[in-house]
């Protein structure tokens, strides 16, 4: 018999929860164990892009750069905050709600888009939710250049918070894996469910402080940004790249929704796994 | 050390539809209180087996019969819904179409290397290893040019070229290799006999007797999903023929 550990078996699908969850877990340790795997397959898939592009990556850069100049410039006006100071809070907090939505996306077709894979190809499923993370995360470090542009330009001042981003960035792509593991198996079964994770992203970045201050909601009002968990990842990359001392709600707020979301990735990928084979096509 | 053992293995699994597939439309039809289960596909019943090192097993069958799903189950692509599986050694499949798990959009030489990285191969092995299986694919100077750009034939080379250089115990094979040309073949079987001759396990699923005698001894006559003959492969040959035309005679 197998061993229940081996990521290979695949629970069967009458067995009890407790199964379920072995060969799961199993599975999330042997992708992560491939982490050689899933980093080569995403540096090519994002190589791959580029060959038929003659600014390859900078093409990329330089469109997010003039989205944030432009943007960050009107809003500051808005807000009636100087722009020095308001274009750093808007380039970074957009930079990371367009890394959270990226991952949003990629995780919430993962499975649907590699169904041909999965019934051909074995390897773990957490795998392909990496490599799915692992693009997205090249692609953010494209945009990263620019904020590196703003410390050279001394438009953000460097502070000992800068230490702990890639920490916050870290939570951000943990976050990213788990919901892999539960929206990526709920697509698969629920295809209409794409599609209406799109719409809701475009609404996210309304409801994400990144164009106005969180600030501006008082009392109950806060409740228009404190339900959206990425109000929580924004703020906390946004407040360690930008030196201020991270709100000790933003911190509660980053754990507990961190928390759920691995629960919830755990028993919905423990529950799912044995049918995702089924499921894609 | 190979080995595939199948014990009691059934495999049902909801065929869903369009509407099964729609949330909006289950949540919509929770409501109304109405309720359509799924139409349930039974595509093995109770099926065991037990195929020892140097097994050359043939699968025989109606479309339909479980061939592709016997098969799926053996190399760990699906779970079964009940029973136990167990297969020592490192299962390859050729299943699902020729080319099914390449990537269109890269290279053959790309492919080589994605590919085995997939199956659990470092890149730097996979690297090191693609000239060697480029040459055995015999595509030449295409190697460098996108898969999509390849013939179905060339696709099925190419596959069969990096699955079988990844050193199988047990090999999988769903309707031979595909529209290869007879230049290949004849080198595919070398490497067939070369892979049996090492022992190991190889099961291949077939409409044709001939692909089936040159390749397997044994074989298993399945029939929807149940297995109604097991043995060497003529006897299983003749009587999955036999049943064919005891049907042919009553339609008339």
């Amino acid at each position: 018999m197998t061993a229940p550990t081996d990521w290979t078996s695949y629970a069967p699908l009458d067995a009890a929860f407790g199964r379920r969850l072995r060969a799961s877990s199993a599975d999330v340790v042997e992708g992560l164990a491939r982490h050689k795997a899933w980093r080569y397959l995403a540096v090519e898939h994002v190589k791959n892009s580029y060959r038929r592009t003659v600014l390859g990556p900078w093409w990329l850069t330089a469109q997010t750069l003039l989205f944030v100049l432009g943007v960050g410039y009107v809003f500051s006006r808005l807000n009636g905050q100087p722009v020095k100071v308001f274009l750093p809070y808007v380039t970074v907090g957009y930079l990371t709600f367009a890394l959270l939505a990226g991952i949003t996306r990629a995780c919430a077709n993962v499975f649907v888009s590699q169904g041909g894979l999965i019934k051909s190809t074995r390897q773990p499923l957490t795998s392909l939710v990496l490599r799915a993370v692992a693009i997205e995360t090249i692609l953010f470090a494209h945009n990263v250049i620019i904020v590196a542009g703003f410390f050279a330009l001394r438009l953000i001042d460097p502070s000992p918070w800068l230490a702990l981003a890639p920490v916050a960035l870290l939570v951000i792509l943990l976050n990213g894996i788990a919901v892999g593991l539960w929206l990526g198996p709920l697509v698969a079964r629920f295809r209409d469910l794409a599609p209406a994770v799109e719409s809701l992203l475009s609404l996210m970045v309304f409801f994400t402080p990144i164009f106005y201050r969180a600030g501006i909601f008082k009392g109950t009002e806060h409740l228009v940004v404190a339900w959206n968990p990425y109000t929580y990842f924004v703020d906390l990359f946004r407040e360690c790249v930008l030196g201020t001392t991270p709100d000790t709600s933003t911190v509660v707020g980053a754990a507990a929704f961190t928390l759920a979301n691995m629960a919830l990735a755990a028993v919905l990928f423990a529950r799912t796994r044995s049918r995702l084979p089924y499921w894609v096509s | 050390m190979s080995r595939v053992q199948l014990d009691d293995v059934t495999a049902k699994y909801d065929l869903l539809s369009v509407r099964d597939y729609n949330l909006k439309r289950r949540l919509a039809d929770l409501v109304k209180g109405r309720h359509e289960p799924p139409k349930v596909i039974h595509a093995l019943r109770s099926v065991t087996l037990d195929l020892p090192r140097g097994s050359r097993l043939g699968l025989v069958g109606a479309n339909g019969a479980g061939k592709s799903t016997l098969l799926s189950i053996m190399a760990g692509l699906l779970p079964p819904t009940s029973g136990r599986v167990n297969v020592q050694g490192r299962v390859l499949a050729l299943l699902g179409g020729a080319a099914a798990g390449l990537d269109q959009e890269a290279s053959g030489r790309d492919n080589v290397v994605s590919m085995g990285v997939q199956l659990g191969e470092l890149p730097d092995a996979m690297r090191a290893r693609s000239d060697e299986v480029l040459d055995f694919s015999g595509l030449g100077a295409r190697a460098d040019d996108p898969v999509f750009s390849y013939s179905t034939g060339m696709q099925a080379r190419l596959r069969f070229s990096i699955l079988t250089s990844l050193r199988p115990d047990v090999l999988l094979v769903d309707e031979g290799i595909g529209a290869a040309d007879a230049a290949f073949a004849n080198k595919a079987n070398a490497r067939l006999d070369e892979f049996l001759a090492g022992a190991g396990i190889f099961v291949l699923a077939s409409h044709g007797d001939a692909l089936l005698r040159q390749q397997c001894d044994q074989a298993i006559w399945l029939d929807r999903g149940v297995v109604r003959a097991q043995g060497a492969l003529d006897a299983v040959l003749q009587q999955y023929h036999a049943s064919y035309d005891q049907q042919q005679l009553e339609a008339l």
